[in-house]
C-alpha cells in the first residue's frame, strides 16, 4: 500500500522523470525536479544530479543512450517488454497488452510505428496511473504486468552503463520499483 | 471509480493539479495522445512477398499495427497459394529488435569489428547534410571515381541520382549470381534468364541447379508437375539434395566437371545429327558454321568427359540421345550460383545455352521462355530528366577488361577488393552501401581491408550488418513489408501477373527507404534532375501512380492497390526471330562476336581454377541452405533457431579416413586461409569433398542473435583480379565463389 498523498505524488513525478529519461537521449530535454521539490530520497536526488551534469556535456550521454538501448552497439539493454519475453520480437504479447492499458484510459503512444511497451512509456503511463490516484489494485495489476520484467534488465543497466547518468537511472528505477514491490 | 471510464487526458488538470504541474509531467502530453480506437483492430493486408525475386503472393495478418502471421494467397502464380520458410518467417525481419532504428552518425574514428564505434542518434536531415556535403567534397576533390555505390539499381530515383551523379564505380552481386547467364542469353538466345516452362517439359536435364533444395516454390512446383506428368529428371551435382531427391536419376559428379559432360553431350547430339532439324535449319547460325562447330566439338568425347567427371561414358551419351529425342526437353542454367561456381563457369554456361538450342526448345512449351510481363514506365519515361553527365574516370574493380560484364552494366563482387587494394589504391574516397555486407563477397577478408582505406562510408540496411560496423553513417531501411510497389511475376511467361506491394506495417521507427534517400541526396546534390517540368519535386507516389495509368492495371497505384493483382494471360505465341546481339534474329551456337570481342566464340574445355593436390586434396564446396537467403537471413529468428550456424559436411568414408567422428571439430585449410568449425558427417556429398554452408559466420556483434556465429566459408576462396579471369577466359564474369581446394585436419 503507498502511504500518503505526498508520497503517491512524489512517486509520480519519480516515475515521469524516469519514464521520460529512458525516451530522450539528450539530457538537455530532461527536467529535473528543483530541489525544492525533490524527494528527501538520495538515489533519485542523485540521478537529478546526473541528469544537471551531463547537461553540460550531453554528446558522451547520447552515445551511452544508444549503446545501451538503440543497437546497433549489441542494444544489451533493450528497453522493450516484447524483446525480454520468452520468444524475443518486437510489438510481441506485452504490445498489445500495453496498448489495451492505455485505451482503457482513454490514451495511446503519440507515436504508432513503434512499440507500445518501452520502459519509458509504460514509467510515464504509471505515473499518470499514480497521478490520478487509481486504486492500488490497478497499480499493483499494471506494475505486476508491465513494469516487474525490467527488474533484469535495469540490473544489467547496472553492470553496462559507462555514464554515471545511466548507472543512476537504472539505480533510480531499481529504487523505485522496489519501493512499489515492498507497498 | 471504474478504470474503464477512466481517461487520462480528460483527467488531466484534475488530481490535485497534479498533471498540469511543471516538469516532468508535461511528458506524458509529449509522448501519448488521446486514444483513437477503443479496441485492438485487425486487418488482413494481401501484399507480395520481398525475399527473393519471385515476389510469391502473401496475405498478413495485422493487429495494431504489429504483423501476427503471413501466408500465401491461392491463384497467385508464383507461389500458388504457399509460402517458403524464409517467406513464412519474414514478420521477423520486421519485428527483429536488431533492426536500424534511426540514423547513426560514428563518433569513434577507430573502424573495425573489435572497435565500439561510439553511434550517436542523429537527424534524417544532419545525415543526408553530411553525406551531400562529403559526397561534393570528393567529387570536386577526387573526381566521380573516387565515389562507390556498392549497390543494385534498385529503385527508379536511385537509378536516376547516381546517373545524375555521374557514378562510375557502381558495384552488385550479379557476378556471385547470373552475370554470366546474362550475358550468355544476349549472345546465343536474346533472351532473359528464368523462365523455365518445367511443368510442360519431359526431359529436364540439371547441372548443379538446385533450386527445389532452395525452396523456390515456383520452380518447385514446375519440377513436381513435371514428374506428375511423367517427365524424366536428370540432375548432375557432386551433392544430394532435395532436388535431387526429386530427380528420376541422379549422377555424382566431380567438382567443376559438368562442362566436359555438356560439351560431350553436344558432341552426341550434333554427331548422330539428333537436335531438333527444323528449329535448329531455321532459328540458328547452325548452318552458317557447320563445320566449324562439328570440328569443334568432334574432340569432346564421352570417353573423355567421363575420365574428367567419373560420370560413365554410356550415360553420358545416352543422356545426350534422351535429352534430344524426348521432346520438349529443358536444361536450366540459372539461378543461382552454377554460372558463378568457378571459373569455367562462362563455358558451362555457354555449352547448356547450345544444347536448349540443340533441343530447340526456345521460347517454346517445355523450354525456356522469353519472359512475357507487363511493361511498367520507367521514372525516366515518365519525367524525362535532362541529359546525364559522362561517367569519366576509371573503373575501380577492372571490368573494362571485360567487355562483355561491360555491356550489361552488372558486378563485380569478385574483383572489387583487389581492384581498390592493389590496381588503384586510395582511389576511392567514400562509399554508400546499400544492403551489402562484406560476408557476400568472394574472400572477405579482402574486402574488410579494402573497407578500411575508405575515408567515408555509409552504409543503408534493414539490420546491422559487418558492413554497418565498419561506417561513418548508418540509415536505417525498411523491409519490403513496409513499402509500396508494383511487382510484375514473368517466371510463367504464359500468363503474366502485376501484383500491388503495400505496406503491412507504417515504417518502424524512423525507417525509410532508398526511394526517400534518393530523393532526398538528388534534392542536395543533383536538383535538376529531381524537378517535374512544374518545379515540383518529383515523388515515389506519383510514379506509382503514372506506372499503374500507364500499364493499364488502375487509373492510380490506390485503384490498382484495391484490386490486388492484375492478370493478363495470353495465348502463348512462339517466337520466331531472336534478338540476339549482332542483329541476326537468330540463336547464336558459335557466337561471332565472342570472337571479335577476344573470347571463345565456341565454349572449349577449361579445368576450374584450383585443383586437388597432395597439400590440397578435397575439392571444398559451398551452398546457399534452402532456409536462408545467402547471407541475410541469418538473424531472423525464426530461421536462426532452425539453422543458427554452419558446419563442415564431411562423407563418413573420408571421416573414417581421417579419424574425424560427428562433432569433433576440423581445419580446414585452403591457399588463403583456414577454418575451424564442428564436423558434420553426412553422405549426401562425394568423399573427395568437404562442403560449408555460406551465410553465417557474421563479425558484427551487433547482430544478436548471428553475431559471432559460424564461419565465414569466403574466407578458403581466394578472390581474382579482372587480369585473371581474362588469363582464364572466363569473359562471362563467373565470381568462382566455389573454387577452391582444401586440406582437412582433425583437432
Amino acid at each position: 500500500m503507498i502511504g500518503s498523498m505526498d508520497d503517491r505524488h512524489n512517486l509520480a513525478r519519480q516515475a515521469a522523470l524516469l519514464g521520460q529519461a529512458f525516451l530522450t537521449a539528450d539530457p538537455r530535454r530532461l527536467t529535473p525536479p528543483s530541489t525544492e521539490s525533490a524527494a528527501p530520497d538520495p538515489v533519485f536526488a542523485a540521478l537529478c544530479d546526473e541528469i544537471l551534469l551531463a547537461q553540460g556535456a550531453p554528446e558522451t550521454a547520447e552515445i551511452e543512450y544508444t549503446r545501451l538501448f538503440l543497437s546497433p552497439g549489441g542494444a544489451p539493454c533493450l528497453p522493450w517488454q516484447s524483446a525480454h519475453d520468452p520468444e524475443p520480437r518486437l510489438m510481441g504479447p506485452a504490445h498489445h497488452s500495453a496498448l489495451e492499458w492505455y485505451r482503457r484510459f482513454g490514451a495511446e503512444p503519440a507515436v504508432s510505428n513503434e512499440p507500445a511497451d518501452h520502459i519509458g512509456l509504460l514509467l510515464l503511463f504509471f505515473a499518470q496511473l499514480l497521478g490520478n490516484e487509481e486504486e492500488p489494485k490497478v497499480l499493483q495489476d499494471f506494475r505486476e504486468q508491465h513494469l516487474d520484467w525490467s527488474v533484469a534488465v535495469l540490473d544489467k543497466m547496472k553492470q553496462e552503463a559507462r555514464h554515471p547518468l545511466h548507472l543512476a537511472l537504472a539505480r533510480a528505477t531499481l529504487g523505485l520499483l522496489g519501493r512499489l514491490a515492498a507497498a | 471509480m471504474s478504470i474503464t471510464r477512466r481517461n487520462l487526458f480528460q483527467m488531466t488538470g484534475g488530481a490535485a493539479g497534479l498533471l498540469t504541474a511543471p516538469g516532468p509531467f508535461l511528458a506524458f502530453d509529449q509522448f501519448f495522445r488521446p486514444a483513437s480506437a477503443q479496441a485492438a483492430t485487425i486487418n488482413v493486408i494481401k501484399t507480395a512477398c520481398g525475399i527473393c525475386s519471385p515476389n510469391c503472393g502473401i496475405e498478413a495478418t495485422v493487429k495494431d499495427g504489429a504483423l501476427q502471421l503471413l501466408k500465401g494467397i491461392d491463384g497467385d502464380n508464383h507461389g500458388e497459394g504457399h509460402l517458403c520458410g524464409k517467406g513464412a518467417a519474414g514478420g521477423e525481419f520486421l519485428l527483429d529488435s536488431d533492426r536500424l532504428k534511426y540514423p547513426m552518425k560514428r563518433t569513434n574514428p577507430r573502424k573495425g569489428f573489435d572497435e565500439d564505434p561510439g553511434w550517436v542518434r542523429i537527424s534524417w536531415t544532419e545525415a543526408l547534410d553530411t553525406i551531400a556535403d562529403r559526397f561534393r567534397f570528393y567529387m570536386e576533390q577526387n573526381g566521380r571515381e573516387s565515389l562507390l555505390f556498392c549497390t543494385l539499381p534498385g529503385h527508379d530515383f536511385w537509378s536516376r541520382f547516381m546517373n545524375a551523379l555521374g557514378v562510375v564505380n557502381r558495384i552488385d552481386h550479379i557476378d556471385v549470381c547470373f552475370l554470366t547467364d546474362n550475358i550468355i542469353q544476349r549472345y546465343t538466345t536474346g533472351g532473359k534468364q528464368w523462365t523455365n516452362d518445367f511443368e510442360n517439359s519431359k526431359y529436364i536435364l540439371l547441372f548443379g541447379w538446385d533450386q527445389v533444395a532452395k525452396n523456390k516454390i515456383v520452380y518447385a512446383n514446375g519440377i513436381v508437375k513435371a514428374r506428375a506428368n511423367g517427365a524424366k529428371v536428370v540432375r548432375f551435382a557432386p551433392t544430394y539434395t532435395a532436388t535431387s531427391k526429386m530427380s528420376t536419376e541422379y549422377h555424382n559428379i566431380r567438382p567443376g566437371s559438368d562442362l566436359a559432360v555438356a560439351l560431350a553431350m553436344i558432341n552426341v547430339i550434333i554427331s548422330e545429327n539428333l537436335y531438333d532439324r527444323d528449329f535448329v535449319g531455321q532459328y540458328t547460325n547452325f548452318g552458317q558454321y557447320e563445320s566449324e562447330i562439328r570440328t569443334h566439338f568432334a574432340q569432346y568425347t564421352p570417353q573423355w568427359a567421363s575420365e574428367l567427371s567419373d560420370v560413365p561414358a554410356a550415360d553420358i551419351a545416352r543422356i545426350a540421345r534422351e535429352f534430344a529425342t524426348t521432346r520438349p526437353a529443358i536444361a536450366p542454367a540459372h539461378k543461382k550460383t552454377l554460372c558463378a561456381n568457378y571459373m569455367n563457369a562462362t563455358q558451362l554456361v555457354h555449352a547448356i545455352s547450345i544444347l536448349n538450342i540443340l533441343a530447340g526448345t526456345i521460347d517454346r512449351p517445355g523450354g525456356r521462355y522469353f519472359a512475357r510481363g507487363i511493361p511498367l514506365a520507367g521514372a525516366d519515361a515518365i519525367w524525362p530528366p535532362p541529359p546525364y553527365p559522362q561517367k569519366l574516370g576509371r573503373r575501380v574493380d577492372g571490368r573494362n577488361l571485360l567487355p562483355l560484364a561491360e555491356e550489361v552494366n552488372q558486378g563485380m563482387f569478385s574483383t572489387l577488393a583487389d581492384g581498390m587494394l592493389r590496381r588503384y589504391p586510395g582511389m576511392i574516397k567514400a562509399a554508400f552501401w546499400n544492403n551489402y555486407t562484406i560476408l557476400g563477397f568472394p574472400f572477405p577478408r579482402h574486402m574488410e581491408e579494402a573497407m578500411r582505406t575508405v575515408e567515408f562510408s555509409v552504409a543503408m540496411d534493414v539490420i546491422p550488418t559487418d558492413t554497418t560496423s565498419m561506417a561513418d553513417i548508418v540509415l536505417p531501411s525498411t523491409t519490403y513489408l513496409e513499402g509500396s510497389g508494383i511487382v510484375v511475376r514473368n517466371y510463367r511467361a504464359t500468363s503474366p501477373q502485376a501484383a500491388a506491394r503495400q505496406p503491412v506495417s507504417a515504417p518502424m521507427f524512423e525507417t525509410r527507404s532508398i526511394a526517400f534517400v534518393a530523393l532526398e541526396l538528388g534534392k542536395r546534390l543533383t536538383p535538376d534532375y529531381f524537378k517535374k517540368p512544374d518545379g515540383a519535386w518529383l515523388n515515389p507516389g506519383e510514379l506509382l501512380d503514372e506506372q499503374a495509368r500507364r500499364a493499364n492495371l488502375g487509373e492510380n497505384f490506390a485503384e490498382f492497390r484495391a484490386k490486388g493483382r492484375v492478370d493478363r494471360p495470353a495465348p502463348f505465341v512462339p517466337r520466331t526471330s531472336f534478338p540476339t546481339v549482332g542483329g541476326s534474329n537468330k540463336c547464336q551456337i558459335l557466337v561471332p562476336q565472342f570472337a571479335e570481342k577476344g573470347a571463345e566464340p565456341l565454349p572449349k574445355w577449361h579445368p576450374k581454377r584450383d585443383q586437388p593436390s597432395a597439400e590440397y586434396p578435397y575439392y571444398y564446396l559451398t551452398f546457399i541452405p534452402g532456409i536462408h537467403k545467402r547471407n541475410s537471413t541469418q538473424n531472423n529468428a525464426f530461421l536462426n533457431e532452425i539453422m543458427p550456424t554452419n558446419a563442415a559436411i564431411i562423407n563418413p568414408a573420408l571421416a573414417a579416413k581421417l579419424g574425424i567422428i560427428e562433432g569433433q571439430m576440423v581445419r580446414l585449410r585452403s591457399r588463403v586461409g583456414q577454418l575451424e568449425l564442428p564436423a558434420h558427417l553426412s553422405q549426401t556429398l562425394r568423399p573427395d569433398c568437404v562442403q560449408v554452408a555460406h551465410g553465417f559466420g557474421h563479425r558484427s556483434r551487433l547482430l544478436t542473435k548471428a553475431g559471432l556465429k559460424g564461419v565465414r566459408d569466403g574466407d578458403l576462396v581466394p578472390d581474382a583480379s579482372a587480369e585473371d579471369f581474362v588469363a582464364a577466359a572466363n569473359y562471362g564474369g563467373s565470381s568462382c565463389i566455389m573454387d577452391a581446394v582444401v586440406n582437412i585436419e582433425p583437432l
